[in-house]
């Protein structure tokens, strides 16, 4: 692992300089229909746009220039293009875009040059009298679609995908039962990371429901994955193990971690991008050290968060997500550096944090 | 599972080993993985130590991706105009039950 | 197609007067016309009639009335359907008479039906438990009759209507889809299909009409008992008014008046005012319709209930309840014997008893003991004979139930607190003095002093005993109210992992017992089946 570590840090070294040159932007959307530009660093809101026809945004994923946010809106139902500069829709993309469908979207991501969106669709169809379920499927849209965006190619993907990412070669990558690897142009896909089937001795299967797309400023995926030691004793509780499973969104290299027994909820995980301490939170916030994996500090929050995020220069992590406020902390010692409460305190609910530098 | 409540009470207790009597594994209720959701009213360990703090902190992340429709109205589909309040953590007692009596 | 369903409504009704002409059947052709209509009025846009004179989707089910009402329910809220509540009621009714379920088949989900609070649903099938009661109750499906094709149109409409079904805790761990399409539909097809004889021998049997005079006896959890009378009224098409006259274990006589509806011949559905108060009944008449048993509970805090008995007073005759339920010797205790057509001799094997008042329903004695038997004995009220028990001295408690669930409510909010009761039972040790084997005797409810306190060491951390609530002497746990606390970590509700202790003091001697309570959260969503 180290030695990846070092590769990846070599290349993420030169993408970093060019981000701490441009400004550091959080957007974030909250209830119902309000999506946010952060100035994170001078903890206030510079920008607020209206989302059409939201009652609760979902994910979002910005163009790689940083110019236009795509946002998951109408009940998952489609996706808007909004530019972040003045707030002009200037996409949209309705999911049910076959005779009678009501679908949904679990997953979403751009290519890496920023030129089609793939979403991950749960149809139904919806006959007079009774509902009924289709298989789900990748559709791929391309940003210049305009408002009326149609599909420009579709493939049948497996059940349960939760979410989405595409590597910077272009593969799209898929976690659900498994984690799948998608060739965009012909809708093949492989086990990248066996999770339902995995191959760890004496680990059970593992439970890890990842919605939080934390690698905007570290280029590595992460969550935490649950799993139960079964060679140990059925009433030492540290037989139930947390890891942190990544996958290296440069290298393609997945990785897993077990840093800590004893049960503990913890929704998402962010790397630092020095790639030596990662972060983690729920009700709880944890810095977790890499070099030997261990749980390094714990502190209360304030309350439940969803989401870690992490500044690009690694000084501060952000959780968000449930409420109306973003609690900022130093990652060296978890000490508490501020906040950014959304005006009107809307609740964020599930909708994401992403990061840009503009 | 011999003791099925009647809400939804997730999974079986996994508390400190003092309460190893009340210990079932998790997995044990669908036999191969282990479940880490805290419930809507009971946490998967079997108190309430663990549920989303305060509980309207997580009612949207409930209510908008549709996660425990039995208890919390989902508002992808069901009842899209249930809440659209501001500031749940404050404005909690605008929230109503939905079953509609006749 | 109406003429055609009429047609067949016709021959069927020439058919069934030639060979049953003294007997009008359950539900009368002008029912079924009027029934036929309500659908075709409410529901035939979508759910398309066929030649036969099914509708699609409907014909192919059958629930309770509970059942059918969340149906129509849940189509006024997916699909836009507006209809008038006295339709709504109408179609329940026609739908629990045509397309119910026998006694039989409700038998083993009545606890649920009867929306019993703390309810532990046993043995149920671990795989449908996590396909199925991981959100709601299991007999919320047990209660529902369709074969396999219909089951797979159920979980399609699950698939389509809630986006994160296969992604829930439980769920995500399986191909929920392939399980729910496959096995378990297959399975639910055959544990539950939609002819069965149960339901075809019900509908052939005579439904009996319940109106007369009635003696009910009833227990509330921890509180105490009731004994009084109804007077039941026909006001036609299965509807009645009742009176009741009900005399509680405190003393006081509360009296009151209500309306009943029976659906599918036996399920009795009631309001009733007592004392201002809004109550509920559901209950359960036996095929013979002279003996009905349930719940009856308070209309906002359906938790508030006691579990009744009730005879027909012209039918029966014979001892319905005794109370207290066990005798201490050498005490004298004041007993409540209960009835319909009580008369002759009152007697206890190994006790002396005065009698107080008597009536042919209701006998109070003052009774004493006298030690010679520790056990079952006979209480004998002329020819009609019960088991009573007398004892030496309570050897353990045990707090009922085991497990119990409240709700944080009020504090300005408009979903009222649920409160949980718990009732500590006594036993002896039987003669073979040894705890928890079969000759152990159970007393009945005894008086104790309640406690709470936290359940384990993360319920002390955040001090939940502290912000929870609170018990009252009768062991009803008043939850705290709803809301954020800011005082509290993570300025989190008032929730709380509780173990609720029970103390009971006989001289020197003290024993306890403890349950666990989960003080928990509202919710939102409390249709009638939970």
């Amino acid at each position: 692992m180290n030695k990846i570590i070092i590769i990846s840090m070599m290349l993420w070294g030169i993408t970093l300089s060019s981000f701490t040159s441009a400004k550091e932007y959080m957007v974030v959307g909250a209830r119902p229909d309000k999506l946010y530009v952060i100035d994170i660093k001078a903890r206030t809101v510079e920008k607020t746009f209206t989302i059409p026809d939201s009652n609760a945004p979902q994910n979002i994923v910005i163009s790689p220039d940083g110019n236009i946010a795509y946002v998951v809106t109408n009940q998952l139902r489609s996706i808007v293009g909004i530019e972040l500069e003045n707030g002009a829709v200037v996409f949209r993309a309705d999911l049910d875009y076959k005779d009678d469908e009501r679908t949904w979207n679990y997953g979403i991501d751009l290519s890496p040059d920023g030129s089609e969106i793939y979403s991950y669709d749960i149809p139904s169809k919806i006959h007079l009298d009774r509902y009924e379920s289709l298989e789900p499927r990748l559709s791929v849209f391309k940003t210049d679609g305009g408002l009326e965006a149609a599909p420009v190619r579709e493939f049948p993907l497996p059940r349960r995908i939760h979410l989405l990412m595409t590597a910077k070669s272009g593969a799209l990558y898929a976690m659900g039962w498994d984690f799948y690897k998608v060739d965009v142009q012909t809708g093949k896909y492989e086990v990248a990371y066996p999770l339902r089937n995995w191959t760890q001795k004496n680990l059970s299967q593992p439970d890890a429901l990842a919605f939080w797309p934390s690698w905007d400023n570290n280029g590595i995926f992460s969550t935490p994955i649950y799993y139960v030691q079964e060679d140990m004793a059925e009433d030492n509780m540290e037989r139930y193990r947390t890891g942190l499973l990544s996958l290296d969104l440069e290298t393609e290299e997945f990785d897993m971690v077990d840093f800590q027994g004893a049960p503990e909820i913890l929704f998402s995980s962010v790397f630092h991008p020095d790639r030596k301490t990662a972060y983690a939170a729920y009700n709880t916030l944890l810095k977790i050290d890499l070099d030997k994996p261990h749980t390094a500090k714990r502190i209360d929050l304030d309350h439940t968060y969803y989401q870690t995020d992490i500044s690009a220069d690694g000084k501060e992590v952000y959780v968000g997500g449930t409420a109306c406020d973003i609690a900022i902390y130093s990652t060296k010692d978890l000490s508490r550096l501020g906040e950014v409460a959304l005006p009107g305190c809307p609740d964020m609910g599930a909708t994401v944090i992403r990061m840009i530098h503009k | 599972m011999k003791h099925l409540k009647p809400l939804n009470k997730k999974a079986h207790a996994l508390t400190n080993k003092e309460d190893a009597q009340e210990v079932y594994a998790m997995q044990t209720v669908v036999g191969c993985t282990t479940s880490t959701d805290p419930g809507w009213e009971v946490d998967p360990f079997g108190g309430v130590a663990s549920l989303c703090q305060p509980m309207e902190a997580d009612l949207y992340g409930c209510s908008d991706p549709c996660w425990w429709p039995a208890a919390v109205p989902d508002t992808v589909n069901t009842y899209p105009d249930w809440s659209n309040l501001e500031d749940t953590r404050k404005n909690w007692r605008k929230l109503q039950a939905v079953f509609p009596e006749d | 197609m109406k003429f055609i369903t009429t047609i067949l409504f016709l021959s069927l009704a020439l058919a069934s007067c030639s060979e049953q002409a003294a007997i009008p059947p359950n539900v009368s052709d002008a029912q079924r016309l009027a029934g036929n209509e309500l659908i075709v009025d409410n529901c035939s846009g979508c759910h398309l009639e066929s030649d036969d004179g099914s509708f699609s989707r409907i014909s192919h089910i059958r629930k309770t009335p509970e059942g059918w009402d969340m149906n129509i329910a849940r189509m006024t809220i997916f699909h836009g359907l507006d209809i008038e509540p006295q339709d709504r009621r109408a179609l329940v009714k026609f739908l629990s008479d045509t397309q119910g379920l026998a006694p039989s088949e409700t038998a083993a989900h009545r606890d649920v039906l009867e929306r019993k609070h703390n309810y532990i649903e046993q043995d149920v099938d671990p795989d449908l438990a996590a396909m199925c009661a991981r959100c709601h109750t299991y007999a919320r499906v047990a209660l529902q009759r369709r074969d396999k094709a219909e089951w797979q149109n159920l979980v399609h409409m699950h698939l389509g209507q809630w986006a994160s079904i296969e992604y829930q805790m439980l769920a995500r761990e399986r191909d929920w889809r392939a399980d729910a399409l496959g096995p378990v539909a297959k399975k639910l097809g055959e544990l539950y299909p939609l002819k069965t004889a149960a339901w075809d021998n019900w509908q052939s049997t005579t439904w009996q009409d319940m109106s007369g005079e009635w003696r009910i006896v009833g227990h509330m959890s921890g509180q105490g008992d009731m004994d009084g009378s109804m007077k039941v009224t026909a006001l036609g098409g299965g509807k009645y008014q009742t009176e009741y006259s009900l005399i509680f274990s405190d003393g006081i006589t509360i009296k009151g008046e209500g309306k009943s509806i029976v659906h599918s011949g036996y399920e009795w559905r009631g309001t009733a005012t007592l004392d201002g108060e809004k109550y509920r009944q559901i209950w359960a008449a036996s095929q013979d319709g002279n003996r009905m048993s349930g719940r009856f509970f308070s209309k906002d805090h359906f938790e508030d209930g006691m579990a009744i008995t009730a005879w027909r007073k012209s039918s029966e005759n014979g001892i319905m309840s005794i109370v207290p339920s066990a005798l201490k010797a050498g005490t004298e205790t004041e007993i409540v014997i209960s009835g319909v057509n009580l008369s002759g001799d009152v007697s206890i094997d190994g006790a002396e008893v005065t009698i107080k008042q008597v009536s042919a329903d209701r006998i109070v004695a003052l009774v004493k003991a006298d030690g010679t038997k520790d056990g079952q004995v006979k209480l004998a009220v002329g020819e009609a004979v019960s088991l009573h028990t007398t004892y030496a001295q309570v050897d353990y408690l045990k707090v009922s139930p085991e497990y119990g669930i409240s709700r944080v409510g009020g504090g300005g909010g408009p979903i009222p607190k649920v409160k949980a009761q718990f009732e500590a039972v006594g036993y002896s040790f039987g003669p073979d003095g040894v705890r928890d084997t079969s000759d152990d005797l159970w007393l009945g409810m005894v008086p104790v002093t309640w406690a709470v306190d936290n359940y384990n060491t993360a319920a002390a951390a955040m001090q939940d005993a502290k912000y929870a609530g609170h018990i009252t002497a009768q062991g009803t746990f008043i939850p705290a109210v709803a809301g954020p606390n800011p005082c509290r970590k993570y300025g989190t509700n008032n929730a709380g992992d509780l173990k609720v202790i029970a103390t009971y003091t006989d001289g020197k001697r003290t024993l306890t017992a403890e349950a666990h309570l989960v003080a928990t959260v509202q919710r939102w969503n409390n249709p009638p089946i939970m």
